[in-house]
């Protein structure tokens, strides 16, 4: 599987007085494998680029292809790109519409005309994948379900439709602490069983924690585009921008401004753990006694 | 009085008879305080902010702002523009078809006259971060841009409190920041009584208050070092310590000495001392 956006403009409302190019001459390329996180400040365009990667939008100039052929040319069948591109919006729980947690799962899958046998399937193993209790919640209205679950039962929906690439427009806001934790564990899983992720968010820690890639939107144009460790290494830019870097990045900048040899590239809370024990892990203090074998310094 | 909210017995059902989305909270806020609300999804934090400006009515019990009971009808246009509430869904409180329209209408509906409304409007969309974007259609803006002209919407008003729910959910990191500086500033230089809703351990440690709720209680009240000290209690509140405190209390675990450090900057600061 190839997605591809080649050198795509988007203007909303061209002539209009609220004209407004969105996106300007992205070209980006989500293959197997890959988990991409899209970040960028408010306005910067990165929902604009989700809706393109599954046709949702039309490019004003440029092409979305799949596997090499234009999605929006004649005679290209659009349901394809919706199967194998699954779409989370923002606030998706706000689209749950069904009586039932498994009508509404299923509302996708039924779309694709698959027998009823192969749906129950799809819902049972999407409730499944998202943490959802078939027996217990299947047939609970969605509306009764907590915010968190609520996101879960969306997400769900978009997970039964088997997408190659899953695209998840800030897929934590709003969850508690825990929610977000489970969440973003639950993604991990489906990028490791093989599905492409491509995740708009505002967190600079989950961005160094799960991905393989970051992609950075200011104004509508690609900015930066590499390994999280990378594009956080550009903390001054970064910063310029309106974005930040990871808070362990943070620590480490502060440390080393006192003359503590923090690892420079530590981006994630484990690398700063690991870092700091080593650090001062093994001086004085009662953890000290009972430790066999020195750590010394990094 | 140094009360300016009071909560006594308060409980508030969806439903007659049905679950307590609040279950006899009995809590005040002394006025010009700084506090942020922590607790899991469904805990009941939007239900009582919802009951701190009038907008929903106890089931049971009494709500009070400033000595004035939410459920006398004579009293709710004092309330509202005593209280200005920021809601979770910026999609729900934006009414007109350009920027300052939208905070224009929550002025008019105070009875603010014209004459002082452009620089009330102008000074609100400076301090969001909104002044460039003052012509456009609410509608037509991204996520965060319209959870920005909300807190405009209410900043002009000039409320004596703020209640916030999860305002900056979906602002970018310095946006996050900047609002929050704006109420920080708000508080210290006016006085304004700020009440913080989020989700976010590394906001809630910058206010003096924290309240932890849980199936419609207050589970936990103090200082964030109070607070954030009890790392079990949390964990089953389903919340988690800030990062920060989160590896000093590792490194505690192996070297005694260092105390919890709730920012970047106070885990530095102890490193150093450490550090010879
Ligand atoms: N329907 C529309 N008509 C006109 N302009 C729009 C429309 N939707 C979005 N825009 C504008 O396009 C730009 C990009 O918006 P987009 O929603 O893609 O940003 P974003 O990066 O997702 O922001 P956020 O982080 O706030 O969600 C913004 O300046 C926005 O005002
Ligand atoms: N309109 C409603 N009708 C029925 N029950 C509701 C309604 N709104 C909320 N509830 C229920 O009331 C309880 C408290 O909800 P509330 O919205 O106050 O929680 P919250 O702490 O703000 O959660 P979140 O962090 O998800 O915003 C939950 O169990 C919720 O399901
Ligand atoms: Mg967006
Ligand atoms: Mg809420």
């Amino acid at each position: 599987m190839e997605l591809k956006l080649d050198h795509v403009t988007h203007t909303y409302q061209p002539g209009s007085p609220f004209q407004a190019t969105a996106i300007r001459d992205i070209s980006l390329t989500v293959g197997d494998g890959d988990f991409t996180a899209l970040i960028g400040p408010t306005g910067s365009g990165k929902s604009t680029l989700a809706q393109h990667l599954n046709g949702l939008l039309k490019p004003t100039e440029g092409t979305v292809t799949l596997d090499g052929e234009d999605i929006h040319q004649k005679g290209f069948d659009r349901r394809r790109v919706r199967q194998q591109v699954g779409l989370v919006f923002q606030y998706p729980e706000t689209q749950l519409f069904e009586e039932t947690v498994k009508k509404d799962i299923a509302f996708g899958p039924r779309n694709l005309g698959l027998s009823e046998d192969e749906i129950a399937e799809r819902v049972r193993t999407a409730m499944e994948q998202v943490g959802l209790d078939f027996e217990n919640e299947g047939d609970k209205s969605p509306f009764e379900l907590s915010g968190g679950k609520m996101r879960r039962c969306a997400i769900a929906g978009v997970i039964a439709m088997r997408p190659k690439v899953l695209v998840l427009d800030e897929p934590t806001a709003g969850l508690d602490p825990e929610a977000r934790e489970d969440l973003m564990e639950m993604v991990a899983d489906l990028h490791r069983k093989g599905t492409a992720i491509v995740m708009v968010t505002h967190s600079m820690d989950d961005a160094a924690k799960y991905c393989s890639r970051t992609v950075v939107l200011e104004k509508g144009r690609v900015v930066m585009d590499g390994a999280p460790r990378e594009v956080f290494s550009r903390a001054e830019e970064l910063t310029r921008m309106g974005l930040d870097v990871p808070q362990v990045l943070r620590l480490g900048m502060l440390l080393r401004e006192k003359g503590i040899p923090f690892p420079e590239d530590a981006i994630r809370e484990e690398e700063a753990e690991k870092a700091l024990l080593e650090l001062f892990g093994n001086r004085s203090g009662p953890g000290l006694q009972d430790r066999k074998g020195g750590r010394g310094h990094a | 009085m140094n009360e300016i909210i009071r909560l006594e017995k308060v409980s508030y059902a969806y439903e007659e008879d049905g679950p307590r989305a609040v279950d006899g909270l009995d809590l005040s806020f002394e006025r010009g305080s700084f506090t942020a609300v922590l607790g899991h999804n469904g805990s009941g934090k939007s239900t009582m902010a919802k009951m701190m400006n009038g907008l929903f009515l106890p089931t049971e019990g009494r709500v009070t702002v400033d000595g004035m009971d939410t459920a006398d009808e004579k009293n709710t246009w004092e309330i509202r523009k005593k209280a200005g509430m920021i809601f979770q869904n910026p999609d729900n409180q934006l009414v007109a078809t350009v920027v300052t329209d939208d905070v224009a209408f929550g002025l008019e509906n105070l009875g603010v006259p014209p004459a002082e409304m452009p620089e009330r409007i102008n000074w609100a969309l400076e301090q969001a971060g909104m002044a460039e974007h003052a012509f456009k259609a609410p509608h037509l803006l991204s996520g965060g841009q319209k959870q920005r002209v909300a807190i405009a919407g209410v900043l002009a008003m000039r409320p004596e409190i703020i209640i916030c729910d999860e305002a900056t959910a979906m602002l970018d990191p310095q946006g996050r920041r900047e609002v929050l500086s704006v109420m920080e500033k708000l508080n210290r230089e006016q006085g304004i009584t700020v009440i913080w809703i989020t989700h976010f351990m590394e906001e809630a440690v910058r206010f003096s208050r924290l309240l932890v709720m849980d199936r419609g209680r207050v589970v936990m009240d103090g200082t964030p070092a109070e607070v954030f000290s009890d790392e079990e209690k949390l964990e089953r509140m389903h919340l988690r310590l800030p990062v920060m405190a989160r590896l000093s209390m590792k490194l505690r675990k192996e070297n005694g000495d260092i105390p919890l450090c709730l920012t970047a900057e106070d885990l530095a600061r102890e490193a150093e001392k450490r550090w010879n």
